[in-house]
């Protein structure tokens, strides 16, 4: 009830994961994010929206803490990050229980006291005095001032802070300051080549081989028009929609008008020349 | 007398016993002495005295003395004009006596003496030609009184009278009365002018009249009536190309020719080119199954034409286009529309049936199912970019006189689309044949066509064609170009060349993509029966009828056309033989096209079937034209090749006579030669460019070294420059910096180095000839006479502006540096109003006050507790867009001239006076003055460095644009800088490099701008216009002395801004500008500058008090 309370205005997700995640590695980010959370640098994931950022981190928080925690605890607490995000949101606040005052934990607490990862999505999105909030959480001190109990709760071993950026297209206004930039360490995304893609396709969606191929070929297409009515490219998110629309055996010129077309733009240009790949792509 | 006479009758007795005599002795005594008295009358000649003797006991056995007395009284009459005449009138009148009526004799009689007094011959000539013209059943009055209109003429018309007749005569009745009456009036009214030319068209004009067929000569003379009443000297060319066009025996030709004649009687020249179109408008309706359509829609003209002569010529004019268009029930609704909204087919009509007006296209495209080019314009360029990956700007084809091209192509660089895409049946169709032809086009980059390099073909093998012939010199680049002159007759080999890679083309796409594969398919049988005739083909001879067959196997046709069969068996003896040539012809073709099927099929591919098919055709065509010896008995794979010997040559009567065969519509018409030079002088520049800029080089400087060495490698440069093809100083020359350090590394190989230079020579021919990066449009103009748009009237050329070193304007530099600071100061004053306060927030830097007293109160009342209690600053987001335009007319060269001595250099502080720009009151006297030789163009500059830095500063979005142009088909819109760029060093130098071009033609221009900033997506957009002057330009309105038509389209163009919701806001520094802005714009939308010196200061303020 309380918890509830408090979550209300922050898009919290937090649970268990149970199996791993799948996830296909396109370089070697896996290696690279395992040696950063051994040396416990905070890691900033820089790419275009549902490239499969959210997931990779999944995966390795299941990689990584799967196996040694054995209690209920979840491995990954993930922070949607929005323009009305406070610090107070990220670390806690008092509510009012009668007459009483009960102090409840912000997921950023929560995850630097049970040593979970910490994933803040899309971080630039909140406000300037949270990703203050963060600073000492990131450099050798790992620790996180509490204001309003007065306090300072020192960061569990497992904990590790993750933010996601994506700097398509971010505002000018919105770009992440330096003095915060320079405490990650960036591993960045792009979307995966055409054959990548088409595995991640089939695996996904459970589409034959030759339906995921064009998929992916169609997704490589509409990425040509990025920056040119796109904002960016078709993301590998609505191509598995897209993929599970066909597996459920919408014809593909239908599912790619439902998840690609209608979904990337309301620019009825762009929508007809995206229509026009999708067409020259599935028969 | 009396003497005399007997004398006769003895001599008649004695000569002619046996006929003359005895009928003299049949008469009576009384009936003789009856004669003698007649005879007697005829005492002033003996001649024909005589003759009537002669004659009269003829007349009088065959009429009776009643008609004797007739005949006589008409020799009477005649002799009183001529003895000559009357014999003439005795002899013709015999027949007359028998043929005609008693009227109708008598009129005869009076025509003739008519004709005799205006002119003797006449008379003889109309009195001789009597009989032969009874004889075929015409009135002789009818075909003299014809030439009777000689008369109302001079001496020289006269004389024609008697040659007239003379020359009819044998067949006026073949003529008919209206034909001579209307070579009689072209003839007298041609002579009155010009004399020689009356007499030949005289007979000419009856012979053609003659050989005209009778049913459809009335169309031919009421041509020639029309023309020869208002302008006699074109009668007769105009009968030549009338009486031409008739033999061809096109059905809907008389109806033609009756539009132009009603063209003619106001406007005979313009008849006259009409009449010159006719067959090309009549061809349009191509084969016989139209023709119903053509004879109805050209009896529409007429019908028109009637009315109104222009109206119905305009129609007929746009005829072919409205066929392509649209269907026959379209065309017609759209006809009954114009006639609808033009009840007095004033001059409206004539705009709307010529196709020019907006609304006549607009309803057309209502009423017809094109999908025009501005429609998909951006589908289509992100379709191509999809699917190439690649940046491929997109062009409308620009109009080729007054047609616009129907067929796609690429240059190389861009994909050009027509206007209209239409044809295929309903709107989805035309769409997708849209789709398909930027897929074929942009085909033409994703699948390599300009990566032909000829090295690759000459490592090939053929079994049909010496292949090591097309391996490149040393030094040469093996490009198409190359390629094709190899060939003798180059133009054979790129028809070949373009049947093999369309169809490659075509094949790679549909085996890429599984989608665009039955689109193809589709395609190809639409496309087939579109093909031309192949009855039609057949008669141009075996070449074309071979060139042919190719595009049709290219659209994977695959059985020998079944009317081919027919009409080469219907006029070959052998059936049998020719049967089996024409299947073996169609089968080798289709081989051709076997490995092009491959997925690894390249464009050397293509080239090496051209080169094949071309030694094949060479040979067996070559020696004979004639079908039959097409393919020997042993086929192609019997033949040797001589290596030593180079490519065959065609006879030139073949090549004399060969037509290509018509393009596919998705296929177009590229050329694949100029587009891969294109192509790869971009990508060499590309190249260079990149690893420039890679270098932080920026590849558009060049140094004076660079030059002198640019100099040496181009001897000559210098005389372009000094014919002012390249521009002073040349130093705006882009020949990137490193050029001369590639030139210097390149030279180990030779090959490498003369590559570059070419392409270097190319860019700089292409900077001389002033084409360098061009995107055309197309734009409506508002025609307040019309009371309409006229469509696609003006074609915008979008190009990048050129760059100069901006030392040389460091006066102006310093100037706006001054300014700039002083604005600067000016918006930090006025900053507090980008902040915004947000209240009740949930967070804030301050407490809401007015909400906790609020919140208090409702507290008290036992009511929840609101969480929102704080305010916050937020620093509002500007949203802006501002396209400054700016005049380059050759005005804004012109010097300012100076104000007095006390001209001093002063950094005064403007005064702070927004209220200046609020009431448009002019500015107070500025301290400083004009210093000398600044031109208004400088101040213009001056005014954009301040602008742009001004604008940077308050981070909004902006572009620069300069306009000019010369004429609708060439309005120049000069980039200087668009949204998206931001490199202040080059903006500068574009700046620097605006000079004065030529005329204002601002309401294309103010709507090329207006498409900009919709393409923007700001949430205020503004249009700031900056000029010198009212809007002018040499064809800116058909009378150019009518400023009326430039404003009106430009207010027009201000309003359609307006309705784009762009703000406009037209500033100019004219002072007569008071005069005409307020006939554009409204009067809270201009500014007039009365110093132009003021401009770099006002204009902050403008953009200020607009953009706030």
């Amino acid at each position: 009830m309380r918890e509830s309370a408090a979550r209300a205005e922050v898009n919290v997700t937090e649970f268990r994961i149970e199996q791993e995640p799948y996830y296909l590695p396109i370089g070697r980010e896996c290696e690279r994010f395992e040696a950063a959370w051994r040396a416990r640098l905070p890691v900033l994931l820089k790419g275009p929206t549902g490239c499969g950022k959210t997931r990779f981190v999944e995966h390795m928080a299941f990689r990584l803490l799967g196996a040694a925690r054995k209690d209920r605890e979840a491995q990954l607490i993930t922070v949607a990050c929005h323009e009305d995000l406070t610090a107070s949101d990220l670390v806690g606040k008092f509510l009012l229980e009668g007459e009483e005052t009960v102090w409840v934990d912000g997921p950023l607490t929560k995850a630097v006291g049970t040593g979970a990862i910490c994933y803040l999505d899309e971080v630039v999105e909140a406000r300037k005095d949270t990703t203050v909030l963060i600073h000492p959480l990131t450099d050798h001190r790992r620790i996180l001032p509490i204001e309003k109990k007065g306090t300072v709760l020192r960061a569990h071993e497992d904990f590790l802070l993750v933010i996601s950026y994506n700097p398509g297209y971010q505002s000018v206004f919105k770009n992440l300051k330096p003095s915060t930039r320079q405490r990650f360490v960036a591993i960045e995304f792009e979307y995966p080549p055409v054959e990548a893609e088409s595995k991640i396709l089939a695996h996904e969606c459970g589409l034959p081989d030759k339906e995921a191929k064009e998929l992916a070929r169609l997704g490589e297409k509409v990425r040509h028009l990025k920056s040119q009515g796109l904002e960016e490219g078709v993301s590998t998110r609505l191509l598995v929609y897209a993929g599970k629309l066909m597996a459920q055996k919408i014809p593909p010129r239908e599912a790619c008008e439902m998840a690609l077309a209608q979904a990337l733009t309301d620019d009825p240009d762009v929508q007809r020349a995206v229509r026009d790949l999708v067409q020259a792509v599935f028969p | 007398m009396q003497s005399l006479l007997r004398e006769k009758w003895l001599r008649i007795v004695v000569e002619d016993a046996s006929g003359t005599l005895s009928k003299y002795l049949s008469l009576s005594p009384e009936q003789a002495d009856e004669l003698f008295v007649w005879a007697e009358r005829f005492d002033t000649s003996r001649r024909a005295a005589l003759f009537f003797l002669e004659r009269a006991p003829l007349v009088r056995a065959a009429h009776g003395a009643e008609g004797l007395s007739r005949w006589a009284a008409w020799g009477l009459e005649a002799l009183r004009l001529s003895s000559d005449l009357s014999v003439r009138v005795l002899e013709a009148g015999r027949t007359v006596l028998t043929e005609l009526e008693e009227d109708a004799a008598e009129a005869w009689l009076r025509t003739g003496l008519s004709l005799a007094q205006g002119a003797e011959r006449a008379g003889w000539a109309y009195f001789e030609g009597t009989v032969p013209v009874i004889e075929q059943g015409v009135l002789p009055e009818a075909w003299g009184g014809a030439a009777l209109s000689f008369f109302e003429g001079d001496w020289q018309a006269r004389q024609l009278a008697s040659e007239f007749l003379e020359k009819t005569a044998r067949f006026a009745g073949r003529l008919g009365r209206e034909s001579l009456l209307v070579l009689a009036d072209s003839c007298a009214r041609l002579a009155r002018r010009h004399g020689p030319l009356a007499s030949q068209w005289l007979s000419e004009g009856a012979e053609l009249l003659d050989a005209t067929d009778p049913s459809s000569r009335p169309a031919l003379l009421l041509l020639l009536s029309a023309t020869a009443r208002s302008a006699p000297p074109l009668v007769p060319e105009m009968g030549r190309l009338g009486a031409r066009l008739l033999a061809r025996g096109l059905p809907a030709a008389p109806e033609a020719l009756r539009v132009c004649a009603a063209l003619a009687s106001e406007d005979a020249e313009e008849a006259l080119s009409l009449v010159r179109s006719v067959p090309e408008i009549l061809a349009s309706f191509g084969s016989t199954v139209a023709w119903d359509m053509a004879v109805e829609l050209v009896g529409e003209s007429r019908r028109l034409a009637g009315r109104n002569s222009r109206a119905g010529a305009a129609l007929f004019s746009s005829l072919p286009e409205l066929k392509r268009l649209s269907s026959l029930q379209e065309i017609r609704r759209w006809i009954a529309e114009g006639e609808r909204q033009y009840p007095a087919l004033d001059a409206g009509a004539v705009a709307y049936f010529s196709l020019a007006s907006r609304a006549a296209r607009a309803q057309l495209a209502a009423f017809s199912q094109g999908v025009p080019y501005s429609e998909i314009a951006r589908e289509m360029r992100l379709f191509a970019q999809g699917l190439t990956g690649k940046e491929i700007p997109l062009s409308v084809l620009p109009p080729v006189g007054e047609s616009m091209p129907r067929f796609p192509s690429t240059d190389g660089r861009s994909l050009l689309l027509p206007e209209l895409f239409f044809g295929f049946g309903g709107r989805e169709e035309n769409h997708r044949a849209a789709r398909l032809a930027t897929a074929h086009q942009a085909g033409f980059f994703e699948f390599g066509t300009f990566l032909f390099d000829s090295r690759r073909l000459s490592s090939k093998r053929s079994a049909l064609c010496d292949l090591s012939r097309f391996e490149p010199p040393v030094g040469e680049s093996g490009s198409l170009s190359w390629f094709f002159g190899r060939f003798p007759w180059e133009a054979l080999a790129r028809e070949f060349f373009s049947a093999f890679e369309g169809y490659r083309i075509d094949r790679k796409l549909q085996r890429t993509y599984a989608g665009l594969s039955s689109e193809v398919e589709w395609f190809w049988k639409e496309e087939l029966p579109r093909r031309p005739d192949l009855k039609d083909v057949i008669g141009k001879g075996a070449l074309p009828l071979a060139c042919e067959l190719l595009v049709r196997r290219s659209l994977g046709a695959q059985s020998l056309p079944k009317e081919l069969v027919l009409a080469a068996t219907s006029e070959q003896a052998d059936e049998s033989l020719v049967r089996l040539e024409l299947e073996q012809l169609w089968d080798h073709l289709g081989s051709f096209f076997a490995t092009l099927d491959r997925e690894e099929a390249q464009v050397e591919d293509s080239a090496q079937r051209t080169a094949e098919l071309y030694e094949l055709a060479s040979l067996f065509l070559g020696s004979s034209p004639r079908l039959g010896a097409l393919l020997s008995e042993e086929g192609p794979s019997g033949l040797e090749t001589s290596p030593a010997a180079g490519l065959p040559d065609f006879p030139e009567s073949i090549r004399a006579s060969h037509e290509p065969a018509a393009p596919v519509a998705h296929r177009g018409t590229t050329d694949p030669a100029a587009a891969q030079e294109v192509f790869s002088g971009e990508r060499a520049l590309g190249e260079i460019e990149s690893a420039l800029a890679a270098d932080g080089v920026d590849p558009y400087k060049l140094s004076e070294a660079e030059l002198a060495d640019l100099l040496a490698h181009f001897p000559d440069l210098l005389e372009r420059i000094e014919a002012g093809e390249v521009g002073e100083g040349g130093v705006q020359v882009p020949i990137p910096e490193g050029a001369h350090g590639l030139l210097e590394e390149t030279k180990k190989t030779p090959e490498e180095e003369s590559a570059l230079r070419r392409r270097v020579a190319r860019r700089l021919s292409r900077v001389a000839e002033g084409e360098g990066r061009e995107d055309l449009y197309l734009y409506d103009e508002w025609d307040y006479l019309l009371n309409d748009y006229r469509s696609s009237w003006c074609v915008v050329r979008e190009q990048v502006a050129e760059e100069e070193e901006p030392s040389a304007m460091e006066r102006v530099l310093s100037e706006s540096a001054q300014i700039l600071r002083q604005v600067i100061q000016h918006f930090e004053r006025v900053r507090p109003e980008l902040i915004r306060r947000e209240r009740a927030q949930a967070d804030g830097d301050e407490i809401d006050l007015s909400r906790v007293l609020e919140a208090l109160a409702d507290r008290r009342r036992g009511g929840p507790w609101p969480e929102r209690l704080y305010e916050r600053r937020e620093k509002a987001e500007r949203n802006v867009a501002t396209l400054l335009l700016i005049d380059m007319s050759a005005s804004t060269g012109e010097k300012i001239p100076e104000k007095g001595e006390e001209a001093k250099e002063s950094a005064a502080p403007v005064p702070e006076r927004d209220e200046i720009v609020t009431r448009w009151d002019p500015l107070p006297p500025s301290p400083k003055q004009v210093p000398t030789g600044r031109s208004v163009l400088d101040i213009q500059k001056e005014a954009l460095l301040v602008m742009s830095q001004a604008m940077d500063y308050l981070g909004d979005a902006y572009a620069i644009y300069g306009f000019s142009g010369h004429g609708r088909s060439r309005v120049e819109l000069v980039r200087i800088k668009n949204f998206r760029e931001h490199h202040p060093s080059r903006i500068l130098r574009r700046v620097a490099g605006i000079r004065p071009r030529q005329s204002t033609r601002m309401g294309a221009a103010i709507r090329h701008a207006t498409r900009l900033l919709s393409q923007e997506e700001a949430r205020y957009k503004s249009l700031i216009l900056i000029s010198d002057g009212y809007p002018q330009d040499l064809d800116y309105g058909e009378d150019r002395r009518d400023e009326n038509y430039a404003l009106q389209d430009t207010r027009a163009a201000l309003s359609e801004c307006e309705a784009a919701g762009v703000h406009p806001f037209c500033v100019t520094v004219d002072k007569a500008g008071y005069d005409y802005l307020k006939r554009m714009c409204p009067h809270e939308r201009y500014l007039v500058i009365d110093d132009v010196a003021d401009l770099p200061k006002v204009l902050p303020r403008v953009y200020r008090r607009l953009t706030w």
